[in-house]
């Protein structure tokens, strides 16, 4: 099935240009991975946006140009609808040399990189029950490249505060990165997120706390930021802790950088952010037990 | 010869308008276009209204003021000549 | 009386006989040339606003629309609004780039709105050209398969062609591709500012050699056509000189932008009025803008007549000078560049 199909009645009219009619005359500006723009929101939709994600413009410096995010509307019709009982969403990514096209339910999106990072977003949705998750899905991946562009990376990962420091676990669906951050919750540490954590700024690595999250960790956008403690692959049996070769830590790094790692035109961009993650931190394996007693193995020594 | 009972309507690829008087036929198909005088323009207009031939023939004579016996041969030699250029076809 | 006779008649009364909707300014290719303004803004018009709006050219006698954008099959009414166009008896010409042209929306624009013609945007004769310009890759490839398959099912297509640096090397190799489909195509050698007076498409206009080249290419193919047709080699230009005025713009055409402002023609963008507010009727018979344009257009006839034959066969148009020089009476850069080709082609000729 080529790109968009599963979604589109005609993917090959996808707009290749930031054009359309805006929703509204609404501005949101949010800072993740970098300040952001949306622009030509309705009030349903910035309110919507608004109660899941907060408003940071005050903390966007002058010296930060934003990326600027057009919301445009979409008719309903062009979408295919099917029944979504027990599906989840996933999306339709393509990757070419200047951009990244996503196509999904409900939204389609332009992730444009050259000559600067900018983007629009067409959404059938007015700012219903489904805008929020249609904004993050379509939030998540530009902050994937946001964090990218700016030397950074987003991880599939769960993020826990053990003394201050942001301990990063990563791992794919179903390494117990959920089951992990239940039992930290259970033991009384503070959660970053037990979905996505986005490492910052390489050169003394750090963690910031962003509201992509699925049980633990929904919280609105804030400036926290905490020193990365240390990089753990996931993995659930009996509580344990090992080295990772150089070669597995690089590549299962990579498997758990979402989106931008199945973009073969950045993928060198990536490789180089990995690489400076990995001369600052050694990933570990971590082996946790469902019955809790693995805190102390990241502060042992493997 | 047809009979007044037989009825015409434009062939599917035919578009046709009256501007200022002239009637412009374009068949679409091959891309060509006639113009035909405000009689034959006349006639079109009521086929795409779907009037029979002996109500049309009635109508023109009506509106240009000539013999309705004298027009009756000229319209159905001028349908027979639409019909050969493939402009309009028989209702079936 | 000829069809072209009947033209100049409708240009010289007013008539409105053509009308060109731009439908929308969303595209699935990026030209890199494209004048559309982006940001313009407004209320879209809809399904509704076309229906009425057809329904009073159909009362004024209109014969032909055109759709265009943008990508008019990105309007999301594109179907319903051409299957009433069809309905009603308009001919209808579809402006796309044919990108998405294939299977299942080739045999529903086939089916259901039958166009008269599709003008197909070609950029070059190789990928490499074509794809640079719509900044899509693979489209090239996309489109000739696509006209393979129009072909097949008897779709009438032509192409058109804005002529930039990038592609008037490719012009001899276009007209093999134009061949191949045993079609036509329209070179268009100007290109214009952007609506929003942005000038930086004019970087790719093309060279002198460039336009020499073409007028070169055209003139041996027009022989070859007469020598085969056995008809006068004249007879190839499509551009109908009204007796009265240099052009139908605003006299026997308009051109609705994608939020219902009417301009006298798609280059002349001085609205005239907006649908939302007054009918098409009311702009045509009321609005100050079109009358100045249509005495503009006498004007201008006089003008290119006192510069000379070459500035009378160049295609001036009124509306590119008026956007590049601020007069509608003075020659833009690329209409210089082709009076003093065709003045040099003259001497050549009397050598």
């Amino acid at each position: 099935m080529s790109f968009g199909e599963r979604f589109l009645h005609y993917p090959d009219l996808f707009p290749a240009r930031p054009a359309g009619e805006p929703w509204g005359e609404q501005t949101l500006s949010l800072n993740i991975a970098g300040p952001a723009c949306f622009k030509g929101l309705n009030a349903n939709q910035l309110e919507a946006a608004r109660n899941r994600f907060g408003d940071s413009d005050s903390e966007i410096a002058a010296d930060q140009p934003p990326v600027n995010v057009n919301v445009m509307q979409m008719e309903e019709e062009e979408y295919i609808l099917f029944d979504r009982t027990g599906w989840e969403q996933s999306l339709d990514l393509d990757f070419l040399p200047d951009k990244v096209r996503i196509a999904a339910y409900n939204f389609i999106g332009l992730i444009q990189l050259q000559p600067k990072l900018e983007a629009t977003l067409w959404t059938c949705d007015a700012g219903d029950e489904e805008f929020p998750s249609i904004f993050e899905n379509f939030y998540r991946v530009l902050v994937a490249y946001q964090a990218l562009e700016r030397g950074g990376i987003l991880l599939h990962s769960a993020g826990i505060l053990l003394d201050g420091k942001a301990q990063i676990c990563y791992g794919h669906s179903g390494a117990g990165k959920s089951t992990l951050t239940r039992l930290a919750v259970q033991s009384g540490h503070e959660i970053l997120s037990d979905d996505l954590n986005l490492i910052v700024d390489l050169d003394e690595p750090q963690v910031r706390r962003i509201p992509f999250a699925g049980d633990f960790g929904r919280v609105p956008v804030g400036a926290e930021i905490h020193p990365l403690g240390g990089v753990f692959r996931l993995k659930q049996g009996e509580n344990n802790r090992e080295q990772l070769s150089p070669a597995v830590a690089f590549s299962s790094l990579i498997a758990s950088s979402p989106f931008v790692n199945r973009d073969p035109y950045r993928y060198e961009r990536v490789a180089e952010i990995t690489e400076k993650l990995l001369s600052k931190f050694s990933p570990s394996q971590l082996t946790f037990s469902k019955q809790g007693g693995c805190w102390d193995l990241f502060s042992s020594n493997p | 010869m047809d009979t007044n009972t037989t009825q015409y309507k434009t062939c599917a690829d035919v578009r046709f308008r009256v501007i200022a008087g002239e009637g412009v036929i374009i068949r679409q198909e091959i891309g060509e276009a006639l113009v035909v005088n405000e009689v034959g323009a006349s006639i079109l207009k009521l086929l795409n209204e779907g009037v029979s031939t002996s109500k049309l023939i009635e109508r023109i004579a009506q509106e240009f003021d000539v013999e309705e016996e004298r027009l009756t041969l000229d319209v159905h030699r001028y349908l027979s000549e639409l019909e050969s250029a493939n402009v309009v076809e028989k209702v079936a | 009386m000829q069809l072209s006779d009947l033209t100049r008649k409708f240009c010289n009364e007013n008539i409105l006989f053509s009308v060109l909707l731009e439908l929308t300014y969303r595209c699935n290719l990026d030209c890199t040339f494209c004048y559309n303004d982006r940001s313009l803004k407004g209320t879209p018009f809809r399904f509704e606003h076309y229906k009425k709006l057809m329904e009073d050219l159909l009362q004024m006698g209109t014969l032909n629309i055109s759709l265009s954008g943008g990508e008019p099959l990105a309007h999301p009414d594109f179907f319903r609004i051409g299957a009433l166009a069809r309905e009603m008896g308009f001919v209808t010409r579809v402006k796309t780039n044919g990108h998405a042209l294939r299977s299942r929306l080739l045999e529903r624009l086939k089916k259901e709105v039958d166009p008269y013609n599709l003008d197909l945007s070609l950029h070059g004769a190789s990928a490499a050209v074509h794809d640079r310009q719509t900044q899509v890759p693979g489209s090239f490839e996309r489109l000739m398969q696509n006209c393979a398959e129009m072909k097949a099912i008897g779709m009438r297509f032509r192409f058109n062609m804005p002529m930039t640096r990038w592609n008037e090397n490719e012009i001899s190799e276009v007209f093999d591709i134009v061949d191949l489909f045993e079609t036509s195509i329209n070179i268009d050698p100007v290109i214009t500012s952007r609506d929003n007076g942005d000038k930086a498409p004019l970087s790719l206009s093309s060279s002198e050699a460039g336009m020499m080249k073409l007028s070169d290419l055209m003139g041996k193919r027009r022989k070859a056509q007469a020598l085969k047709y056995g008809v006068s080699e004249n007879t190839g230009n499509d551009i109908v000189i009204p007796q009265k005025k240099h052009c139908g713009s605003g006299s026997s055409t308009v051109t609705v932008d994608p939020y219902g402002n009417v301009y006298p023609c798609v280059q002349l963008r001085r609205a005239a009025g907006n649908l939302h507010k007054q009918s098409i009727r009311q702009i045509w018979e009321g609005s100050e803008v079109l009358d100045e344009v249509r005495e503009l257009t006498v004007r201008v006839k006089e003008w290119t007549a006192e510069q000379g034959e070459s500035c009378q066969k160049i295609g001036f148009c009124p509306g590119t000078a008026l956007h590049e020089t601020g007069s509608a009476t003075k020659l833009y850069p690329q209409a210089e560049m082709r009076v003093t080709i065709l003045d040099k082609k003259s001497v050549r000729e009397e050598v």
